[in-house]
Formats: structure tokens, C-alpha cells, sequence
């Protein structure tokens, strides 16, 4: 990217450098979100059960 | 005498007491009723100087309800409207054919219907002109043209139910489409007995006349306008509820909302937010400052406000309604927006506080624990077009306008609570929209006062290249504008 020669910042290579760094940062994100992520799907599972009873006049 | 041009099509009113606002009810005979009309009055009386009324007005909206509909009853209806346009300031007749000198001083019109029951049809009110309503609402324009003149009516589309082509939930699909069809051009225009006949599922029985819609039909109503539409339920969702559904009307996407309890349906288009609110805990996310919204509710006139808490404070247009009434809520999200806004909340959750991406292991500026964040969704266009012409520190505005991004982005942006309150940010994370909702890696960016980190959404493994890392040593926070552009403050 042009812009980033311009970017009042050094680029840092010593920070996630690795596949194993990246491998870390994936994993601990998928297990910080997994349960939610399996909650929010049963949540939107009920709410299409339910979608017909909301009655609106 | 203030009625000028008393026989003719257009008719000007000044308004300055009771006996003009019975003037302009009496040129309005038969296509307003007493319920109405002092609904009218009491909601502009202290707004409006002058009304120029429109007789004989064909309102596309009414005559498509008048051809499907109406038309076909044994009593005669007429196919024409009247339009009542109002002004802040007092006009003299002998502008009358000049308007569109008194742009400033326009609220908007109010389309009367001669349906016998309920007759507000198509009706745009500029919020700011209205000294009732606060607080941050979608807009959209509209010309109007009288006399030749043409006027610009700024605000949400509103429309009363019919009770027979339309009711509650038709109104309130019409607005957001309405809303849709004006501010983007890739919407096509629907008018409300269109909008009937989106749904085909008939097995609560007619469509018209109409008893009522559920929730799956104003789905499916959604989805064949062409949205690609989400339904949240409280009983589902619990806490989450409100904080999506305020994340949404952040995102500038109106919403129809259900109060079940009362069997009725209403248009979220804005919310009420005290930024004085200190948050009791940090981190916090923005709609700890939510004090209400605000809504379209076809039985009143636009602009309601649904308290969150109580009491109903002393001044204000406020609703009986609570915000803890509404129980379900349908959201029109373009096609290509695949991450919903609970789990761009639990993504940003995930890497704000993680052991290698987080504040606390980036960033020497600024803790996790003294944070303040509002999340919302926008077009990238719109997002490089505001962060462009400001001041994101180190040269990032130029990085931002140059990164590849979809057409829509999720925006996490992060400030403290003194920062917040001033409406300045200290850096933002970007989510990919059309990211599956597993994939972890669906941020485009992270940006912390001392650190910019762009993720290259290309890559299909976990290679270190995919990361381009930058740093600035600083002991410096520099703070900048948040987002506006997906609500207009009022």
C-alpha cells in the first residue's frame, strides 16, 4: 500500500511474527468466542419457532 | 382574517390562533376528523406560523390504496388528497408563488386521506424544526414541489394505518421501506398496497382487508422487498436484547419492533442518549448512556419517545410505551451483511481482551479495564469519506482510504468515558460484514492510540504475512472525531 510509506509509524517485525504467533492468536480467539457463538445459534433457531406467534395489529 | 385564497386549490393560512387552526380544519372538510385534526394542532400549534394547503393533491401512496382498494366499495371515495404543508415562519399571500424562499423555515406536509377512518397519510417532518423532539434520528430528503417551488422536506417517512389496507405493522414496514426508497437508490418505491401483498402466507387468512401481520410475515415482507432481514426475540436474546437492538438503530437501521403485549407494532428510527451518564463500570459499551428511543408509531404523529426508565420526564413528546415492552424486533440488513451485530460484539470482546491482540499487551497508552466502546455498521464508502477529510492521527486517515474493504464494515471504535462524552475517539477495530461469523479473523484492523495492525483477509492460513504490524512510541493519547454520518442529531 502507497499510503503506508506515508504512515507516521514504524513497522514493528518482531510482533506476531511467526505462524505459530498467528496459530496462538486464532486459537485463543475461537475459544474465547466458541460458547457464545453456539448459544447465538440456537437463540436464532427459537426465534424462527416463535416468529408466528407474534401477533401484530 | 388570515385565510387567503379561501376558493381556490391552494389555500393559505397564518396561524396564529385558535380560530386559524379551525380555519385550516374547516378547508380540510371531510378529509380530517376532530380526533385527528386536534392531534394535529396540538402537536404544531406552538411550531407552526403558516399552513399552505393543497387541495386535490394526488398522493401516489393513497391512490394505489384508492385503485386496489378503496374504489371497489359501494360508497364513493375520492381518488385525490389534500396536502398540508407547514412553516415556522409566518408567510404573507403575496409569496405564496415564492416557497421556496422560506426553505429555512419548512417543517414538511402531512398528506390528509378522505378513508373515512384514518386520515394521515404520507407525512415528512423535519425533527429540528420540532422543539419536542432530541436526540439522534435517521433521515432521509424528499422534494416537494407547490406552485412550481421546490422544497427540500428533511426526515422520517410517517404514515398513519388504514385500518382496512393497512395496519400497524403495514405502516410501520411502508416507513422503513419508504425511508429505504428515499435515501438509497438501489430501493425501488412501494406503495402500501404494494407493500400488503409482499406477504403470500395466508394462513391467519386475508391480506386485505388486513386483521393483522405476524412476525414471520413482516419477515417475509422484508425479504421480498429485498432486504436480507434478522428477527430478535427478548425471551431469546435476554440482556443482549436492547444492546442490539440499540446497535442497530446506531447503525442507522430503522427497525420494526413489536410490543406484543399490546399486540402492536412500531418503527425504531433513533435513540436518546445522555452522555453525562457516568459509567458505573469499565469497560462499557456506549448504550450504557441510552435513555430511550425514539419511534414512528402510526398512532400518534412521528417522532415518539419510549422511555427507558421511568418517570415520563416533564417535556417531550413521550410514549406510554417502555423500551422493556418491546419484545421483538426485525431488522432490514442489506444482502452482503453476513455478521450479526452479536457476534461483531463478541469478536471485539475477544480481541480487546486478548493475550496477544488486546490493549493491554499492544498498547501502553490505554487499558482494556478504562475503556469505552460503540460498535455500529456503515458503508466503507461513507467510512473513508469522513475519516478522510479528519484528523486520525499518524497518517492513518490515508491507510484507511486506501485499504480494500467491502461494501459494508462493522466499526468498533474505542474511546474512555471523558473522551466519549466530547464525542472523540482513540482508535477503532474494523470487521469484514460479509465475514462468516466463525471466522475469527474477520477484522480488517485494529487501531490503538500507539499501534496500527491490518489484517490481510486474503490470506487462507495462518501465514505472518497476512499481518502488517505498525507502532508509534508516543506517551501521547491523540484523540479524534467519532463516526457521524448514520444518524442525524437533532
Amino acid at each position: 500500500m502507497n499510503s503506508l510509506k506515508k504512515l507516521k509509524m514504524k513497522k514493528v517485525t518482531n510482533l506476531l511474527a511467526s505462524k505459530e504467533d498467528v496459530d496462538n492468536v486464532r486459537f485463543s480467539l475461537e475459544q474465547k468466542t466458541a460458547q457464545a457463538f453456539i448459544d447465538f445459534a440456537k437463540s436464532k433457531q427459537k426465534v424462527q419457532e416463535m416468529a408466528h406467534l407474534k401477533y401484530l395489529d | 382574517m388570515p385565510v387567503f385564497f379561501e376558493k381556490e386549490q391552494h389555500v393559505l393560512i397564518q396561524l396564529d390562533n385558535a380560530t386559524d387552526w379551525q380555519s385550516f380544519c374547516d378547508s380540510c372538510e371531510g378529509y380530517i376528523n376532530p380526533l385527528y385534526f386536534r392531534r394535529i394542532k396540538d402537536y404544531l400549534d406552538q411550531t407552526a406560523k403558516t399552513v399552505v394547503i393543497e387541495k386535490g393533491y394526488v398522493d401516489a401512496d393513497y391512490r394505489d390504496t384508492y385503485f386496489n382498494f378503496f374504489s371497489r366499495k359501494f360508497a364513493q371515495y375520492p381518488s385525490k388528497t389534500i396536502r398540508a404543508n407547514f412553516f415556522t415562519d409566518r408567510i404573507s399571500p403575496q409569496m405564496l408563488f415564492k416557497l421556496d424562499r422560506y426553505q429555512d423555515a419548512y417543517i414538511g406536509f402531512i398528506v390528509l386521506r378522505p378513508n373515512r377512518v384514518a386520515p394521515i397519510g404520507r407525512t415528512i417532518l423535519n425533527p429540528s424544526k420540532l422543539p419536542f423532539v432530541s436526540g439522534h434520528v435517521c433521515t432521509a430528503e424528499s422534494s416537494v414541489h407547490i406552485l412550481g417551488a421546490e422544497l427540500k422536506a428533511r426526515g422520517f417517512p410517517y404514515m398513519s394505518q388504514d385500518t382496512d389496507v393497512t395496519v400497524c405493522a403495514h405502516a410501520a414496514c411502508w416507513m422503513i421501506f419508504r425511508y429505504f426508497s428515499q435515501r438509497y437508490s438501489r430501493y425501488a418505491e412501494k406503495w402500501p398496497y404494494e407493500v400488503s401483498q409482499l406477504t403470500q402466507d395466508v394462513s391467519i387468512g386475508r391480506l386485505v382487508p388486513s386483521k393483522g401481520l405476524t412476525a414471520f410475515q413482516v419477515t417475509e415482507m422484508f425479504a421480498n422487498f429485498g432486504f436480507s432481514p434478522e428477527m430478535y426475540m427478548r425471551q431469546q436474546w435476554g440482556d443482549l436484547f436492547e444492546k442490539l437492538l440499540y446497535m442497530y438503530v446506531e447503525s442507522g437501521l430503522p427497525v420494526v419492533a413489536a410490543l406484543s403485549g399490546h399486540s402492536h407494532a412500531i418503527t425504531i428510527i433513533g435513540h436518546l442518549s445522555d452522555f453525562s451518564i457516568e459509567p458505573i463500570l469499565t469497560p462499557a459499551s456506549s448504550d450504557v448512556f441510552l435513555t430511550g428511543l425514539i419511534a414512528n408509531d402510526d398512532n400518534f404523529l412521528p417522532y415518539h419517545a419510549i422511555r427507558k426508565n421511568d418517570p415520563i420526564p416533564p417535556t417531550g413528546y413521550w410514549s406510554r410505551f417502555k423500551v422493556e415492552e418491546i419484545d421483538t424486533f426485525i431488522v432490514p440488513l442489506y444482502e452482503k451483511i453476513h455478521l450479526s451485530a452479536e457476534h461483531v460484539i463478541e469478536l471485539a470482546t475477544a480481541i480487546l481482551s486478548d493475550g496477544m491482540l488486546g490493549l493491554n499487551v499492544l498498547s501502553k497508552q490505554l487499558k482494556y479495564e478504562q475503556i469505552v466502546t460503540r460498535t455500529f455498521l456503515t458503508s466503507s464508502k461513507s467510512f473513508k469519506k469522513m475519516r478522510r477529510g479528519d484528523s486520525v492521527p499518524f497518517g492513518i486517515a490515508s491507510v484507511y482510504s486506501e485499504m480494500a474493504m467491502p461494501k459494508f464494515i462493522w466499526v468498533c471504535e474505542i474511546s474512555t468515558p471523558d473522551l466519549f462524552k466530547e464525542g472523540m475517539i482513540v482508535g477503532e477495530i474494523l470487521f469484514d460484514a460479509t465475514a462468516n461469523p466463525r471466522d475469527t479473523m474477520a477484522f480488517l484492523s485494529i487501531h490503538y492510540p500507539d499501534l496500527l495492525l491490518l489484517n490481510d483477509r486474503d490470506f487462507l492460513t495462518n501465514d505472518p504475512k497476512r499481518f502488517s504490524v505498525h507502532a508509534v512510541d508516543t506517551d501521547e493519547i491523540i484523540p479524534y472525531r467519532c463516526y457521524v454520518n448514520n444518524l442525524c442529531e437533532v
